[in-house]
């Protein structure tokens, strides 16, 4: 009998410009440290779905983001000697991950006299004259880059926030425009602020422009979503994690987007064709939320065995739907529009989740729009002991889909990069006795005379 | 036509032989790393106490946490759908399954014999046969009378902690004010208890409710469980061969889908020799 064999490092992705689409994880790392080289300014922001980082390019900063450098030492398996220096600094191992691999990192950088070390995994990250964090998503965000600060002799933190009101209140009169005004008041200080601490100004207009190529490049990213929900599915989430980098990272980037013409125009080859990213789809399923990135192979291992296409994950990832045309209509300040773009993000499916009787929009009710869309089988819920935002709501989505839609999930825990709380088999053991529950469950959808 | 379920666990190795019609044999033998390994000795004891050689054995099934490269096993089953097919083959009715094994705890729902959900504790010894061991270790008694010493309990204790490390420190806590061990024991059990049963009550608990696996056969425990779930519980009369029964059910099953010529050639390529998946080396017993 075959021994199994776990794949435990980087998944074979199905299509051609996933396996491209490091190019731009590289690009931004090397963009940093020759602008460093150049004497130009280097900011660490976190992902703030376009919050502040546009801002800061537009006033000439580099940015490097540390959750992504973080995804990618898990993915190269670099992580462990950093989450080692932050635990041996004194940070519980139930803190976010990326703020682990990150702090760890950032002593090393501290160490070096600030000089990158020539060993850090991707070229590493170039010394920040910023630090630019989000209130969004969790508390580990405020006071991971305060913690950060400290090791990098004071580099100013700053933090922007992101509304996020309850379902109910969100319908309250009034309430979208005060949180609006709320956004659009705290870009105006960002602004002003990094005009003092640069020494120039705002230009407007390459704002703009940045403006305009982002908006299209979410856009076409989108549309390769829309095209996903073909059956069979023509690209999985093993492919959806390594292409979200450029509209995630760099969607004011005109090379982003061409790259994203060329992911949807294999993936419409795709569907034209019917060939689907794993050639003996049987299960389609949804994963939720931030995957193992030192264990994507894991994917490879379930979707070659069982049949399991994962296909559509992450909410957190993915681009927005297009704003409806009269939420710009009459918007000529581009700090609004960011602000606009921003709430989108959060408030995008409230509408759905009014409709499910579900809460909230992102995260949950997302999550049954989705089922039906994507005609789902399952629903992988992936608990992370160390990030509560991407976990407090998946059992109460598992049950949701469970009760509403007949779509059961199954749990696996993890984390994004601490691989030392993921047990491959055992996870594998789990989807081998899911597999009976989706088979169970399709047969009650049937009864039920529901659409897949 | 004979088949085999054959469940490695994490403890104990269990092995039951079955015909079209009944159970011919059942055979349960601690695992330790050796003993995983020699998992071909408990089947030859099963199939001697049968009485039916190796080569008429038609189809074996692989279960449990060391089902991975068994050279003698036709195929492997997680014991997830092994569990839940003994149990179903016992009692028809039972919709949902309480397993207390060794290192892990599993609720698991069934319906009409189909899976329908499941719910595991891989993670932490808290809610598993191995934090009664610690504690049982810690209070001097021997594991096997942990369950009953404890319903001789009048005033269980309270046990607050769910961590085992913390439970072991507050049990010797209570052991030093001068709490009688069955008191004690009574607490440990109930808060074991009451983690598994939130466990479990995440895939809602439905009656009947079964018990099984090496926790089944603590009483204490039972009675703790029976008291949180709020209704009765069946017990099987060997808790501990479900998983093993169901993979030998399973077995049955896949004779009939595959014809005479490749089952022949199947049992012709079987070895009855060492589990592979763990090397000479490290399991060898000194
Ligand atoms: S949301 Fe989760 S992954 Fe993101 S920063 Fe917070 S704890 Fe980390």
């Amino acid at each position: 009998m075959e021994k199994k064999e776990f794949k435990t490092k980087k998944s074979a992705k199905t299509l051609q410009t996933a396996r491209e689409a490091g190019y731009f994880g590289k690009k931004m790392l090397t963009s940093a440290l020759e602008a460093q080289k150049e004497g130009r300014p280097i900011g660490w922001s976190m992902v703030t779905w376009w919050e502040g980082d546009l801002i800061a390019k537009a006033m000439g900063m580099e940015l490097v983001y540390p959750e992504n450098y973080g995804a990618f030492c898990a993915a190269v398996r670099r992580a462990e000697p950093y989450l080692e220096i932050a635990d041996a600094e004194g940070y519980p191992n139930t803190l976010c991950g990326y703020a682990r691999n990150c702090i760890g990192y950032t002593k090393t950088l501290a160490d070096n006299n600030l000089e990158v070390p020539a060993d850090a995994p991707g070229g590493g990250l170039a010394k920040p004259v910023l630090l630019i964090s989000s209130g969004a998503a969790c508390d580990a965000r405020y006071k991971w880059f305060q913690a950060l600060g400290r090791y990098l002799n004071g580099v100013p933190v700053w933090t922007l926030e992101m509304p996020q009101t309850g379902l109910k209140e969100f319908y309250l009169p009034g309430n979208k425009e005060k949180n609006l005004a709320f956004i659009l008041e705290e870009l105006k200080e960002f602004v002003g602020f990094l005009e003092k601490l640069l020494g120039n100004k705002m230009d407007y207009d390459r704002l703009e422009e940045m403006l305009a190529q982002t908006l299209k490049t979410l856009r076409l990213a989108y549309e390769v979503d829309v095209l996903r929900k073909t059956v069979p599915s023509p690209m999985v989430s093993q492919d959806f994690w390594s292409v979200m980098i450029p509209h995630l990272y760099l969607p004011e980037d005109p090379e982003a987007y061409e790259f994203y013409q060329k992911v949807y125009d294999e993936v419409k080859t795709k569907v034209d064709n019917h060939i689907g990213a794993i050639p003996n789809e049987r299960y389609r399923m949804m994963f939720s939320e931030l995957p193992p990135w030192h264990s994507i192979g894991f994917f490879d291992d379930i979707a070659e065995k069982f049949g399991i296409a994962m296909v559509i994950e992450s909410w957190n990832y993915h681009a927005i739907k297009p704003m409806p045309a009269e939420e710009l209509e009459g918007v000529t300040d581009p700090l609004e529009v960011i602000a606009r773009l921003s709430y989108h993000k959060f408030t995008e499916d409230n509408d759905t989740a009014r409709r499910y009787d579900a809460s909230p929009g992102f995260f949950n009710a997302r999550y049954l729009q989705w089922a039906e869309d994507y005609r789902a089988d399952g629903f992988l819920a992936h608990p992370l002991m160390s990030c509560r935002p991407a976990t407090y709501t998946l059992l109460h989505t598992k049950n949701s889909l469970e009760e509403k839609l007949k779509v059961p999930g199954v749990v696996i825990d993890g984390d994004i990069i601490d691989l030392r709380v993921f047990n491959p088999d055992e996870a594998f053991s789990k989807m081998e006795a899911f597999v009976e529950t989706m088979d169970h469950y399709r047969e009650l959808r049937r009864k039920a005379e529901m659409a897949w | 036509m004979f088949f085999a379920g054959l469940d490695i666990g994490s403890t104990i190795t269990k092995v039951v032989i079955k015909n079209e019609k009944k159970i011919c044999a059942t055979v349960i033998k601690p695992t330790g790393a050796e003993h995983r390994r020699l998992a071909h000795k408990v089947m030859e004891d099963a199939l001697s106490k049968a009485g039916v050689p190796f080569e008429d054995v038609d189809y074996i099934i692989a279960t449990g946490y060391g089902r991975i490269n068994v050279p003698f096993a036709d195929r492997q089953v997680t014991e997830i759908t092994c569990h839940m097919r003994g149990v179903n083959w016992l009692f028809p009715a039972v919709k949902t399954i309480i397993d207390i094994g060794g290192q892990d705890s599993k609720g698991i729902k069934v319906e009409n014999g189909k899976l329908v959900n499941f719910i595991m504790n891989d993670k932490c010894a808290a809610g598993t046969g191995r934090f009664l061991e610690i504690i049982a270790g810690v209070l001097g008694v021997k594991l096997e009378e942990i369950g009953e010493l404890s319903l001789k309990s009048t005033r269980p204790s309270d046990i607050s902690n769910m961590c085992t490390v913390f439970a072991e420190q507050e049990a010797l806590l209570r052991l030093s004010e001068g709490t009688p061990v069955e008191d004690i024991l009574a607490g440990i059990h109930k808060a074991n208890a009451s983690r598994i049963h939130s466990m479990v009550k995440k895939i809602k608990i439905e009656p009947e409710v079964a018990i099984t696996g090496g926790g089944a056969k603590n009483r204490g425990l039972c009675k703790a469980l029976e008291e949180k779930v709020g209704f009765p519980v069946v017990v099987p009369p060997e808790p501990l061969i479900t998983g093993a029964l169901g993979a030998a059910l399973i077995a049955g099953e896949q004779i009939a889908k595959i014809d005479k010529e490749e089952l022949q050639e199947r049992q012709k390529k079987r070895r009855l020799e060492a589990v592979t998946f763990f090397d000479d080396e490290s399991t060898k017993a000194r």
